[in-house]
């Protein structure tokens, strides 16, 4: 679990000379099964472990239900559940990270928060273009850092675009 | 002014403020100047203009007050012909108001209303044009009332300019008062000091001028001047809010006036009066600062006046007990009700200037307002002017408070334990926050009268627009709502009216050729039901086309497949679907498709819900429901498995527990419940909302009997948690709508609780029903 120490690092971000160019190129990465995924740092307002959800029937399945957070209420979205993965029982590293997207909060619950991490955009290559699966629609980019490879999601899709079949 | 102290800003906002509120509060008065024996709106509409242009002088607006200037001179001349006013002058008036209002909410921000000029100039010849049409038809038989139109604006024009020179000093007083603190929430003492040596001035003018006139009755230029001069005071004292003084100021301009226009005489017994009057101004600016004026004087002042008027008109002393009653400002809950006389000398009405503080009462209670009234400098106070972000704050605080009390006197940690004296204070406590929210919510409760003044006049240009006749009814506009629905619910309401003239009323031709009334008729309805507020918007027009929508739904893909067994309700419902029109042509009034899903989703952000009731040729009915509050309701808490649920405490009838027999199962799986000589259908929560219960078996849990509109039925769960005020919450717009569930609360263990929406559960359990 992600201890007030990281939460800290992410803070300190921002205290730097210039907030706008310290959030530039910077990722929050977390991993979901055997993967490292990644979304801008400047969308994320805090993270926490995982809570007490209080689903909510006729919703979306991939949102878990509901959090309360010192009185306010977050809606929780599973990443495992949206990507179409099994989902695993929550763990003490199973984090839920608070974003901001579209002026709502939403809390995004991962298998474990890894690091912030710089990738400049000269490291990240295009998303494959194959139309093998329609989660790829989600990714934005292949970021290398290293010898590794972080997947770098398109929040708003991930968590605002529709299926059609949806509307029914 | 464009460098202003903050002083002169809070005055300028609150002249803002309430010269909007006195444009909205009067605008659905417009309407009757069609009407024949319309004096008494047309003296109305004048008082907001003169009161304006009074203001706006003062404020050195003179954009504003030129305009209000030249409308003042437009209804002065109505006023004179009582006549009905043809549309097209009525237009006009309504573009003065448009015009005021813009103009006004300009000055809100930039504190003047300079950069409006050539506007003004546009606005000016419009009502110049008007005031031509007005007159010329008439012309003739008028001119021996009053004097032609260029002489009398040349005097009006001398009139201002004085009222101007004579607020000049004001004005500077007004820069020069560096700080504030005293008398009122802007009156500085400062401010008082300057006001009581203009206004002991004035007071010398006009008492000069009386005595020579008692001489020389026919000298009008010094009978204008003294009204002039008594204008003046009447205009200084009303913004002072001294509005005792105002009052008498104001029963002396109208005798001069009626003296101005050759309906008087001046004789000794007039001058005896005006003077005593002066003397009794006097005596109150003398008691003004060191005490509080004996408000005993003034009812004997009125009393005074009132005699010289019926003494000087033996003949028609018809003293008219007309109340009219001005919701002059809305946004206070407690208003301050000050004496005002109306009388009707014939032929020419007088004027009487309102200004925004003061209700009228009428003049038989003149005698109790010895003991009543509050001294003018309290007055004032009575009610205030608050931001509503203030309001909302504490409205947010208050709720958090409930929140954390029910948290702290529910506390786990109390459990099992035998605390008398806490429990005590806890309930205190609890009372007390009740209270508290209570008042809380009633500051911000308003009548919906001006939203549906508003829509008045929306109606009407609206068919205006479509060249239809329609008929406006409008009834219950004295319930009350949140402020802050009020206004979400505005939106909506335009749009339902808006389509219930474009797409309700059928075309003249078409009405008569149907036998219906050459007028179209729409209802405009608000009141209680249960704990929500019905807004219901009727019409008598074609109605909806059941067959044309289903159409229209299939071709924009919004449904599909078998369409006959879908209900009229469910098949109306689709007119708020996003891009959803039917109109062939788009007018711009409606027919763009934008407009209803509007209405329901802004319903829906209200907890509400748009019902939609149709005969096709016959018209159709809205009827928005909106709960009460917003914000918080009394709640049954219950729990099924792991989830616990809040029900609306109205919406619950009774709870019982099962016994054998009491239940049977019709083949296709529906079960009853018999209670008494009634049979509930049973509804499982734990079914329709697909969680795991403790039991499935009906007689270890608990039965709710819930009833929303007329229907009632047996609701199935674990058990009953308790009692418990909710403070409700979104569930947040990611989520958007549940079906079955209006929003979550807080419990008191921190725990999340889903607030059941009673009529769209029982909804959708009739359609699991049927699956």
């Amino acid at each position: 679990m992600i201890q007030s120490d990281d939460l800290y690092e992410i803070d300190e971000l921002g205290t730097e000379e210039d907030f706008e160019n310290t959030l530039q190129d910077r990722y929050l990465t977390f991993r979901i099964g055997g993967e490292q995924y990644a979304f801008e740092i400047e969308y994320v307002t805090e993270i926490i472990g995982i809570q007490n959800i209080t689903p909510v029937p006729n919703i979306k399945p991939f949102i878990k239900g509901i959090i309360n957070l010192r009185g306010i209420i977050y809606p929780v979205v599973c990443v495992r559940k949206r990507f179409n993965l099994p989902e695993i029982p929550y763990n003490d590293r199973t984090c839920i990270i608070i974003v901001n997207v579209n002026q709502s909060g939403i809390g995004l619950i991962v298998d474990e928060v890894a690091e912030v991490l710089k990738i400049l955009p000269e490291s990240i290559s295009p998303p494959p273009q194959t139309n093998k699966g329609s989660h790829s629609k989600f990714i934005k980019g292949m970021g290398r850092v290293g010898d590794k490879i972080k997947i770098i999601l398109d929040i708003q899709k991930l968590l605002f675009e529709t299926e059609e079949h949806n509307y029914e | 002014m464009s460098q202003v102290d903050k002083e002169t800003r809070d005055m300028i906002m609150q002249f803002v403020s309430e010269a909007l509120d006195s444009l909205d509060t009067n605008e659905p008065i417009v309407e009757y100047l069609k009407e024949e024996d319309n004096t008494e709106h047309v003296n109305s509409i004048f008082r907001v203009f003169h009161t304006l242009k009074g203001l706006s002088g003062f404020f050195e607006m003179f954009v504003i007050n030129r305009v209000t200037h030249e409308a003042e001179t437009l209804l002065d001349i109505m006023r004179k012909q009582n006549k009905p006013q043809s549309e097209e002058i009525i237009s006009i008036i309504y573009s003065v108001f448009d015009f005021l209002r813009d103009l006004l909410s300009r000055v809100g921000e930039n504190l003047t209303d300079k950069d409006a000029k050539a506007e003004a100039e546009d606005m000016i010849l419009i009502i110049r044009d008007a005031i031509n049409k007005v007159q010329n038809p008439s012309l003739s038989e008028e001119d021996f009332f009053f004097p032609k139109e260029d002489e009398f604006a040349q005097q009006e024009n001398q009139m201002i300019d004085e009222y101007k020179s004579s607020e000049a000093n004001m004005e500077e007083m007004l820069a020069e008062s560096p700080s504030n603190e005293g008398l009122d929430s802007f009156v500085s003492n400062e401010l008082m000091d300057q006001y009581l040596s203009s206004a002991y001035e004035l007071l010398d003018t006009a008492e000069n001028n009386l005595l020579i006139l008692e001489n020389d009755p026919n000298n009008y230029d010094l009978i204008s001047n003294t009204f002039r001069v008594i204008h003046s005071l009447k205009g200084n004292s009303g913004f002072m809010g001294l509005s005792e003084i105002e009052e008498i100021a104001m029963e002396m301009e109208s005798i001069l006036d009626s003296v101005r226009n050759k309906e008087l005489q001046i004789d000794t017994t007039i001058v005896s009066v005006l003077l005593s009057n002066i003397e009794s101004i006097r005596n109150r600016l003398t008691a003004l600062s060191p005490e509080k004026p004996s408000t005993k004087a003034l009812s004997e002042t009125l009393a005074k006046v009132q005699d010289a008027e019926n003494a000087s008109k033996p003949t028609e002393i018809e003293q008219q007990e007309d109340e009219i009653s001005f919701e002059l400002d809305v946004q206070e809950e407690e208003k301050v009700d000050t004496p005002e006389i109306k009388q009707e000398i014939q032929p020419a009405e007088k004027i009487i200037t309102h200004t925004p503080s003061q209700k009228s009462v009428e003049p038989k209670k003149i005698e109790d307002l010895g003991q009543k009234t509050a001294p003018p400098a309290s007055m004032a106070k009575k009610d205030i002017r608050v931001e509503t972000s203030k309001i909302d704050k504490l409205f947010d605080l208050v709720g958090e408070l409930i929140t954390i009390e029910t948290m702290v006197t529910n506390s786990p940690d109390l459990q099992g334990l035998e605390l008398p004296n806490f429990m005590k204070s806890a309930n205190m406590l609890n009372k007390i926050t009740r209270e508290l929210q209570e008042v809380t919510m009633s500051v911000r409760m308003m009548p919906l009268e001006n939203l549906f003044n508003k829509m008045k006049r929306l109606v009407r240009d609206v068919s205006l627009k479509m060249n239809k006749k329609v008929n406006l009814e409008i009834s219950g506009q004295e319930t009350e709502m949140d402020k802050n629905v009020i206004d979400e619910v505005a939106d909506p309401l335009v749009h339902i009216l808006r389509n219930a003239i474009d797409h309700g009323i059928e075309p003249l031709e078409e009405r008569l050729k149907k036998g219906k009334p050459e007028y179209g008729t729409i209802s405009l309805k608000a009141r209680y039901e249960g704990n929500e507020i019905l807004i219901i918007v009727k019409d008598d027009g074609a109605g909806i086309n059941r067959e044309k929508i289903l159409k229209k739904a299939e071709e924009r893909g919004i449904i599909s497949g078998n369409t006959d067994k879908m209900t009229d309700k469910e098949v109306f419902q689709l007119i708020f679907e996003p891009g959803f029109s039917t109109a062939e042509k788009v007018t711009d009034i409606s027919g763009r498709g934008v407009g209803m899903d509007v209405v329901r989703k802004n319903i829906e952000k209200l907890h509400g819900s748009v019902d939609v009731e149709s005969k096709y040729g016959e018209g159709s009915t809205f009827t928005l429901r909106i709960p009460l509050t917003l914000a918080i309701m009394d709640a049954m808490l219950i729990r099924v498995g792991k989830s616990r649920y809040a029900l609306p405490l109205l919406a619950v009838t009774e709870s019982f527990r099962l016994s054998k027999g009491m239940i049977s199962k019709t083949m296709d799986g529906l079960e009853v419940c018999k209670l008494r000589d009634d049979v509930l259908p049973v509804l499982r929560l734990h079914e329709i909302f697909g969680i795991e219960p403790d039991s499935y078996d009906l007689e270890k849990g608990i039965m709710i009997i819930i009833e929303s509109k007329d229907k009632q039925v047996a609701l199935f769960a674990d058990e009953i948690v308790g009692q418990q005020q909710a403070v409700i919450k979104g569930l947040s717009d990611y989520i958007g709508k549940v079906q079955g569930i209006t929003g979550c609360m807080i419990l008191g263990d921190g725990g999340i609780g889903l607030i059941i929406d009673i009529e769209s559960l029982i909804e959708l359990s009739e359609k699991t029903v049927l699956v």
